[in-house]
């Protein structure tokens, strides 16, 4: 190690204590080194109560406008695309639903087969309701459903959160 | 939110507020760098006007790719390399060179004209260092800036100016010893201590 390494690693404050010892011979011996390192420290003293220049006062608040008169402030678009087609797909469900039930209403004349038919979903509704193995049947489904729901809405959020990264 | 609560957030915090969407807590971030990396951008480009617009840019740089800003740095590292990136960006674009980094005094003889005529007219030794750093090439320059009145630490500094730990520390320490032989030329050193 040269001796400007040394006396700079000093003031570093990066050297050992066998390097210290052999700074202070050197010191000792050399009336040199003892400058270089009073110049030294000399720096380091000066240097650190030297202050920031200081940004002009308004600033910030040009920064603000400047940010608001460009438009940089984004607002968080809302995703009105996903709503709309479920909306849709909704309406043109219940419209099928509605023109089916009314085509099958036309073609059924007889008012004792619309009871028939209304007894047979009232048991078969009580059935269910009844049934312990229904019960856990549709939990257990609904559970199933609810977590690959999740899943997929989690994977969907990273997928768009990576693309948005990039 | 009070002043007094939002001093004391921690730059992350205030990071992912303005991730979140307050945009707004942005102004926190100006707040707290705007005069450090004025400061730097000043002994850089070595004009008012230049280093204003180059602040401006780097805050809104640093403010559209906020999102790939990582936590695992610290934001001050992240910011002040986006600020040298920027300086260094201005200087190009004005077709002004970014002179070598200085190895000692021999490498600019020019400094020690400089040397007498800034020691002939400054009334104090914190003006002198001052304006000599000023006179230094960029590099050198900038290594004793980051380091004393910024307070970065070698591996951060190493970092902004993406150069190695090795070569930021060989930066500081031959930086240091061109003002040392400048200061014991004038014997300064008497003064000051």
């Amino acid at each position: 190690m040269n001796i400007d390494e040394l006396l700079n690693d000093y003031i570093d404050g990066s050297i050992n204590a066998n390097k210290i010892n052999e700074l202070k011979e050197l010191l000792e011996k050399d009336e040199m080194t003892a400058k270089k390192l009073k110049a030294l420290k000399a720096i380091d003293v000066l240097m650190r109560t030297i202050d920031y220049e200081k940004a002009p006062r308004d600033f910030s608040e040009k920064f603000a406008a400047y940010l608001a008169k460009n438009r940089v402030i984004k607002k968080d678009r809302k995703d009105f695309v996903t709503p709309t087609v479920l909306s849709l797909f909704m309406v043109v469900m219940l419209c099928i639903l509605a023109v089916s039930f009314y085509y099958s209403y036309l073609s059924i004349n007889d008012t004792e087969m619309i009871s028939g038919i209304l007894l047979d979903i009232f048991n078969g509704v009580s059935f269910i309701a009844g049934n312990k193995l229904f019960h856990l049947l549709g939990a257990s489904v609904s559970f199933i459903a609810l977590t690959i729901l999740y899943i997929m809405n989690e994977t969907h959020r990273r997928f768009r959160k990576k693309i948005k990264d990039l | 939110m009070s002043k007094y609560v939002m001093k004391n957030l921690s730059d992350i915090e205030i990071i992912e507020s303005v991730k979140r969407g307050n945009t707004a807590d942005y102004t926190m971030i100006v707040d707290r760098y705007k005069d450090r990396a004025f400061n730097l951008l000043k002994r850089m480009l070595k004009n008012d006007m230049d280093a204003e617009e180059a602040l401006q840019d780097s805050f809104l740089k640093a403010f559209r790719y906020l999102n790939q800003f990582r936590e695992e740095a610290s934001f001050s590292t992240w910011f002040y390399r986006i600020v040298y990136n920027t300086a260094l960006s201005v200087i190009a674009s004005k077709k002004r060179k970014i002179e070598k980094e200085m190895t000692s005094l021999e490498d600019m003889p020019e400094l020690i004209s400089y040397d007498r005529e800034i020691y002939a007219t400054v009334e104090n030794p914190k003006d002198y260092l001052m304006r000599l750093i000023d006179k230094l090439p960029i590099k050198n320059a900038l290594v004793l800036i980051l380091y004393y009145i910024d307070g970065l630490s070698l591996n951060e500094i190493s970092l902004v100016m993406d150069i190695s730990l090795v070569n930021a520390k060989v930066l500081l320490h031959r930086s240091r010893n061109i003002l040392r032989d400048l200061l014991l030329k004038h014997n300064y050193q008497e003064e000051i201590l």
